[in-house]
């Protein structure tokens, strides 16, 4: 699967020297077979050279990375990249309002009749040298994620008081995403930001979104493709200039979306549930109508789509 | 046919979307006869600003404006630009095909009253049932002209302007040329006259042209049941009516026109005004009047007060821009001191329980003692919805202080803005009899910020009435918790007394004490309706006392511009937290 990685990264044009040591990080550091099923299989690719070298870069040097972009950017699926193509585990971690200490570094729990901790995902993360996905970090409140700060830090422990105190494996990076807007989320403290690189990560490109729409659908026809492209743009620029929500600016909603369309359902429909559908606002939904209807005919037919 | 903004935003949505670009502001909208946006119209309309340079097809239309028949020639343009826009388009987005053949069908298959003609429908017919592919009988002028108007793909905006002031002067001279006999003309006396908006569904119309050509026709045609128009039964009917009740409702009319002319046309229609004076011009308020505007002045209105106020804008947003660094500091400041208090509100409360989360290190209490309480259960207070009202002083006292009242109008309502906290902002002042209200941005009209900088001081201030009125609009809305926060000096003055005694002579004069009790008075009534009023006080030290007696302890002095945000954020952070 890496080498697939590997060679995607080379399609992409990412520098071959940078290709060479991620390889040679990979080849260095083995994973124990018990492990091997953390290492994730991406079914989607980033797309986005410059992203990839930051990132490739970052993690390298020993960082921590901070992905911060709007909805729908592929964060997730840049971080799930960057953990096969270094060939470690993963954890994912999502974070939320309640998140606190004991649902990331551990809780007690009663084993035999006694207490002992049960580690958290924080913890395994730390001491297999994995690669931690802390998936909206800023959904949870910052006093309640302050105990990341040492691990995040050059420190690079873990103290739990009562327990012990371990220093991170060398291998250890964290992976944090945020969406800056969601309804929920807050502004990341300085103490916990100071502690990442910050990626900036810009929406998907029409040439990306393409691709991506190619490699997901092989049998998709060029002219469909277009306008799937081209829809998504519209409503990025609805997005951007504030008439409508983020709601039903979905990629993952689209995709899926032209799934339903290839197994049959009519494109109006399939489009309404996939992305109009997403915002609750009667009126939003009649402007993401509008966007629709400009780009696809309500019932074209499954051939008219597809190849096959 | 009433169009609601509604459709209004979803036809510039269309718009933007095809040209590719929000900042483009058209003059032309497409609407159906319902009143809904058109899909098809709203996107050739769209793409035309895109593909074409608007500024170029403009001087066709304003060549075209000032004839009676302006309505006929932009229909004529929109055909051909129609043409163009499909051609450009089709194969950026196939569905142009699915969506012209739906709107051709709908032009052919409309049903419209038999006796009416419009001869820009018969050009339109033609030209949709050409585009749907059928070879319908034409007259042979129709399709000359049709001919002349249908643009191709690869037409320049330039040869557009010209083959379209070509086909008006070949075809359909305009007004001043139309002395020169012409086929059409001739074959059709009148029948050019007909104004394009009342035609098929799909019709495009400029609303604003809408609603003049219903001014004009309510002036000066008049309408069934008014006044006769021959000047000697006119005097007759006049002179009949001449009682004391139709003068003061002259003078009436009279005194709301220069009102508006000063600041702007009512938002309301004068029914409901005049119902919500019913309403709340009573008691210390009688025979006072009240004026609802959003600041918007009549187009014809050229008023010295127009340039005032908007002059009067530049010098707010210029001392605005001077102090950019300043404020925008002041707006995160007191963004993260609101975020952060209502971050403490989502704080759970945790408490040791029956059920709930298992509490490992607790379990052998309830093996050893008995204590079934080792779960931990948590409980989130919901503060519910949360609006914030801004009522900002704009008599004359604050006239030295006006570029500094309208900076922390627009911080304070930026900074509630993006914490999503929903805000109004409006001023208050009092002018002859009436308390105007000038609102400047509503809850929904995020973005809309800026409008705070129309803020200008003048006349007097009826401090009592306006915060009676904010209060009355407040109440009507449907948050949890809504907030108050009125921007004053706290002194009150208005030369107008209080109503229903006029005997005593300190009450002849709504100031000092007489002011200062009325406007506690509605404060005390707002708070005992669950309104929280805070003031930021914006006058001189020796009213200070005065404001304290309105606002009792919910207020705050303003003594640098740095400390701005740090004093209204604790003002708001205590508010806050008291929810």
């Amino acid at each position: 699967m890496s080498d697939d990685m590997l060679n995607f990264l080379k399609e992409e044009g990412i520098r071959e020297s940078l290709i060479r040591e991620v390889a040679r990080f990979r080849d260095a550091n083995g994973v124990s077979p018990d492990l091997d099923y953390r290492i994730p299989r991406p079914r989607f690719l980033y797309y986005g050279a410059d992203i990839w070298e930051q990132a490739i870069t970052a993690l390298l040097c020993g960082e921590n990375l901070l992905l911060v972009s709007p909805k729908a950017t592929g964060k997730n699926v840049l971080a799930e990249n960057l953990a096969a193509a270094f060939g470690r585990p993963s954890w994912d971690i999502s974070f939320h309002i309640n998140t606190d200490s004991s649902s990331l570094i551990g809780t007690d729990t009663f084993e035999n009749g006694r207490v002992v901790q049960r580690h958290g995902p924080i913890y395994e993360c730390a001491v297999h040298g994995g690669f931690g996905v802390l998936d909206e970090i800023n959904m949870a409140k910052n006093e309640s994620i302050a105990i990341l700060h040492a691990t995040l830090d050059f420190r690079r422990i873990i103290d739990i008081p009562g327990y012990s105190k371990i220093t991170l494996d060398g291998l250890t990076r964290f992976i944090a995403t945020m969406n800056y807007g969601y309804a929920g989320t807050r502004e990341l403290n300085e103490a916990l930001a100071s502690r990442f690189m910050v990626i900036r990560m810009p929406t998907i490109s029409s040439a990306n979104l393409r691709k991506l729409l190619k490699r997901e659908f092989p049998n998709l026809r060029e002219k469909y493709m277009e306008q799937f492209t081209g829809l998504f743009q519209d409503l990025q620029k609805k997005c951007e200039n504030s008439e409508i929500s983020s709601k039903s600016l979905d990629l993952r909603g689209l995709i899926s979306a032209i799934h339903l369309m290839e197994k049959g359902l009519p494109a109006g429909a399939a489009l309404e549930i996939g992305i109009t559908n997403k915002s609750f606002d009667d009126f939003e939904r009649d402007l993401v109508e509008d966007v629709i209807r400009l780009r696809i005919p309500q019932a074209p037919r499954r051939e008219e789509i597809f190849t096959d | 046919m009433v169009i609601h903004s509604q459709e209004k935003q979803r036809a510039l949505n269309i718009i933007w979307n095809a040209a590719a670009d929000y900042a483009v502001k058209s003059e032309f909208e497409g609407y159906d006869a319902e009143g809904r946006a058109d899909l098809y119209w709203n996107y050739i309309i769209g793409a035309i600003h895109r593909h074409c340079d608007f500024d170029q097809l403009q001087t066709y239309f304003d060549r075209v404006r000032p004839d009676s028949d302006r309505a006929f020639y932009e229909g004529l343009a929109w055909i051909g630009l129609e043409n163009y826009a499909f051609e450009r388009g089709r194969d950026e987005r196939p569905v142009l095909e699915d969506l012209r053949r739906a709107y051709a069908e709908s032009v052919l298959g409309g049903r419209r009253p038999e006796e009416f003609y419009f001869l820009v429908d018969e050009i339109s017919k033609a030209h949709f049932a050409r585009a749907a592919g059928l070879q319908p009988p034409v007259r042979e002028q129709v399709a000359a002209v049709l001919e002349m108007l249908e643009f191709g793909a690869d037409a320049t905006t330039e040869e557009i302007v010209l083959r379209l002031n070509q086909v008006v002067d070949q075809h359909f001279p305009l007004a001043q040329d139309r002395k020169k006999a012409h086929l059409f003309h001739i074959e059709l006396p009148f029948r050019l006259n007909l104004p394009l908006k009342k035609k098929h569904p799909g019709s495009l119309q400029n609303p604003f042209l809408d609603i003049s050509l219903l001014n004009v026709f309510n002036t000066a045609a008049g309408t069934p049941g008014e006044e006769p128009a021959d000047p000697d039964k006119k005097s007759e009917h006049s002179r009949k009516n001449l009682s004391w009740e139709a003068i003061k409702e002259q003078q009436e009319s009279k005194a709301r026109e220069t009102i508006q002319a000063r600041y702007g046309v009512s938002m309301l229609p004068e029914a409901q005004t005049r119902a919500l004076e019913q309403q709340l011009c009573t008691g210390n308020h009688k025979d006072c009047r009240l004026h609802f505007t959003r600041g918007e002045f009549a187009a014809q209105t050229e008023s010295d007060h127009r340039k005032a106020v908007l002059k009067q804008r530049e010098k707010n947003q210029q001392h605005f821009k001077e102090n950019l660094a300043r404020n925008h500091n002041s707006i995160l400041k007191l963004t993260n001191i609101i975020k952060n208090t209502l971050l403490i509100h989502f704080e759970p409360s945790t408490y040791r329980s029956e059920s709930g989360q298992l509490v490992g290190g607790r379990v052998w209490r309830n093996l050893h003692l008995n204590d079934n309480r080792v779960f931990l259960k948590s409980t989130r207070d919901d503060i519910g919805s949360l609006s914030v009202d801004l009522l900002l002083d704009a008599s004359g006292s604050q006239i030295d202080r006006q570029e500094m009242l309208a900076s922390q109008g627009y911080i304070i309502a930026e900074s509630l803005q993006r914490c999503q906290i929903p805000v109004r902002v409006f001023s208050f002042c009092t002018n002859s009899n009436f308390t105007v209200i000038n609102l400047f941005r509503n809850y929904d009209e995020d973005g809309k910020n800026e409008a705070v900088f129309n803020y200008r001081a003048s006349g007097c201030n009826r401090d009592g009435l306006a915060i009676r009125a904010a209060l009355h609009l407040i109440e009507k809305s449907q948050y949890d918790h809504r907030i108050l926060i009125v921007l004053s000096d706290g002194k009150p003055v208005d030369p107008h007394g209080i109503g229903g005694n006029r005997t005593d002579p300190d009450l002849n004069f709504y100031a000092d004490t007489v002011g200062v009790n009325d406007a506690a008075l509605e404060v005390r009534r707002g708070r005992l309706n669950g309104i929280s009023i805070l003031c930021v006080f914006t006058g001189l030290d020796e009213d200070i006392p005065a404001a304290q007696k309105i606002y009792g302890n919910d207020l705050v002095f303003i003594k640098s511009a740095e400390k701005f945000a740090d004093i209204v954020g604790v003002l708001l952070k205590n508010e806050l937290r008291n929810i």
